[in-house]
């Protein structure tokens, strides 16, 4: 090893130590606790807000201390915290609703902050499909915007998201007036333009989604719903998503998952 | 005052001294509610592939030059840049065609672990070796030469062997790379280290200063000692401004740039700071025209 990589391994160890250092390191040291949580303060408001600021403090120096920044773009470091914050409160033994719901929260809050900054596509109208023979529908394959995100949870975490993503709001609990036994929320995220689109949808459009997503056929992605629930409108949920500006690509021959943007 | 551009400008650099762009004021730019030279955006803010960051710049770039800081690359980083960081910066650039680019004089990762702050170096000739190694890397890259801003530190190395404005000198020397002056940080450093602001600015070759910073910290007591944190939270002080007026006088007019990060007020009093460093430089030429 260098001179210099050694100096800065000897460096980068102190900051990492839990021993609080002192006088310009410790200064060092703060920033680096301070950055990091105040970058997954932006990421994850409605989880700060439900937990309080003293709690999310806590979960965040949890967090540093098992997985640290690894990019020089500080925002990459809400990426692991959703799971992380869903593995913390899942350990805990007959976890309360209020508590196990935190992990569906976070994992929404991320989808919305990876839908922010998603690569932007052209989509495509209803009419799209008028030109396809009706024959060939049962084929079809869609290609979702790179902005699509689905996130389910057995709790209404779209509710509760509203209730508290809000920073004006400030610290109190805002979680009074969301009722936990309201069931299950399926959120569908897009963003057509710049403006980014939440939507609940029913558990049968969710799984319809779900499969298009993946490149199901038309008709695999149809059964699939249609076994969740044997109501499900097809033609309404498809005129619905095209009209989301959720749909970029619809052709019975699609290039396969992993060669699109959307997957890099 | 024509001629070519000042170091690391790819156009005419504006009179009027810039503002650092932050979230909070798109609002007042993109309704054309600002009034300064130019902008400087911090690229990890914009490294998004697509939505409204991005656009915001597009449509920012359309009324006055923008500039491209960078404060996440690790220039004086022992692990091996950042491949994906690279391309993001690429990518940025190829959109918005920046009038500036630059990055700090520090390190801020090790083994993989990024700290995202701006870590101090030991001035030796192994790190100018290494830095300047570095610099022509990201100058590859970006296909033009990058400014380099001098860091406010809290600590020092005894194995330094030569002095922070020496250490500039030679990486301009060996990289054609140009230098951010950031006088903030200079008088922190100063403060902390005990020496002369006036030997470090005094210390720098004129031609090479393609970019001034201005910018407010605070002083504090750490553990005893004082130190000075380069917080940009408030206006900038007298001594300060001071060695802006100092560096003016020794190196000649160049474009400057308000910075203002926590606790961020309106505009206006970006605006008011700005204008008066456009009042100290005003003065300066005046005289210098006696």
């Amino acid at each position: 090893m260098t001179e210099l990589a050694a100096i800065q391994h000897a460096f980068a160890a102190k900051l990492l130590a839990h021993a609080r250092l002192a006088g310009g390191m410790g200064v060092y040291q703060d920033t680096h606790r301070a950055n990091f949580r105040h970058a997954l303060e932006l990421a994850y408001p409605a989880l700060r807000r439900l937990v309080g600021l003293e709690y999310f403090g806590q979960l965040t120096a949890q967090y540093l201390a098992r997985e640290p920044s690894r990019s020089g773009d500080l925002h990459h470091v809400g990426a692991g915290f959703a799971s992380f914050v869903h593995g913390h409160f899942s350990q805990m033994p007959g976890t309360a609703p209020r508590y196990a719901c935190l992990g569906d929260v976070a994992a929404l809050e991320w989808a919305w902050q990876e839908v922010f900054v998603a690569e932007d596509a052209a989509t495509l109208e209803p009419a799209a499909l008028a030109s396809i023979a009706e024959s060939s529908w049962p084929a079809l394959r869609f290609g979702l915007h790179p902005a699509c995100r689905l996130v389910s949870s057995r709790y209404p975490i779209h509710a509760l998201w509203i209730a508290n993503r809000d920073p004006v709001g400030g610290d109190s609990a805002g979680d009074a007036a969301v009722d936990l036994d309201t069931g299950a929320e399926f959120v569908f995220l897009t963003r057509p333009a710049h403006e980014i689109l939440v939507r609940c949808v029913t558990s049968a459009a969710f799984e319809f989604l779900v499969a298009l997503q993946a490149r199901a056929t038309l008709a695999e992605a149809t059964e699939r719903a249609c076994a969740v629930d044997p109501q499900f409108d097809l033609l309404a949920t498809l005129v619905d998503t095209f009209r989301a500006g959720a749909i970029t690509q619809c052709a019975t021959e699609l290039a396969p998952l992993g060669s699109t943007p959307q997957n890099t | 005052m024509s001629g070519s551009p000042p170091a690391g400008w790819n156009c005419d650099a504006p009179r009027a001294t810039g503002i650092g762009l932050r979230g909070a004021h798109h609002r007042d730019w993109l309704d054309g509610r600002g009034h300064a030279g130019w902008l400087e955006a911090h690229a990890e803010n914009y490294f998004a592939a697509g939505g409204a960051l991005p656009a915001i710049l597009d449509r920012l770039r359309r009324d006055r030059p923008l500039a491209l800081h960078g404060v996440g690359l690790s220039l004086g980083g022992s692990d091996p840049l950042d491949r994906s960081h690279l391309r993001a910066w690429r990518r940025l650039i190829d959109r918005h065609d920046p009038c500036v680019i630059s990055e700090h004089l520090c390190w801020a990762a090790n083994a993989g672990v990024h700290f995202n702050d701006l870590l101090p170096l030991p001035y030796t000739e192994e790190s100018v070796r290494h830095v300047a190694d570095r610099i022509r890397q990201f100058q590859d890259v970006v296909g033009r030469s990058i400014l380099i801003e001098n860091v406010s530190s809290y600590v020092r190395f005894a194995e330094s062997t030569l002095a922070e404005w020496e250490f500039l000198a030679e990486l301009v020397a060996r990289t054609d790379c140009g230098i951010l002056l950031d006088v903030n940080n200079v008088y922190v450093n100063a403060v902390n280290h005990r020496f002369k602001a006036f030997d470090f600015l005094n210390g720098l070759p004129s031609d090479a200063i393609g970019e001034i910073h201005l910018a407010g910290h605070t002083r504090t007591t750490v553990d005893g000692a004082t130190l000075c944190i380069d917080t940009h939270d408030r206006e900038i002080c007298a001594d300060v401004w001071e060695l802006y007026a100092h560096a003016l006088r020794r190196h000649g007019h160049k474009p400057t740039l308000i910075e203002w990060d926590a606790d961020l007020p309106s505009l206006a009093t970006l605006e008011a700071e700005a204008a008066r460093a456009d009042a100290i430089a005003h003065d300066i030429e005046a005289s210098s025209h006696d």
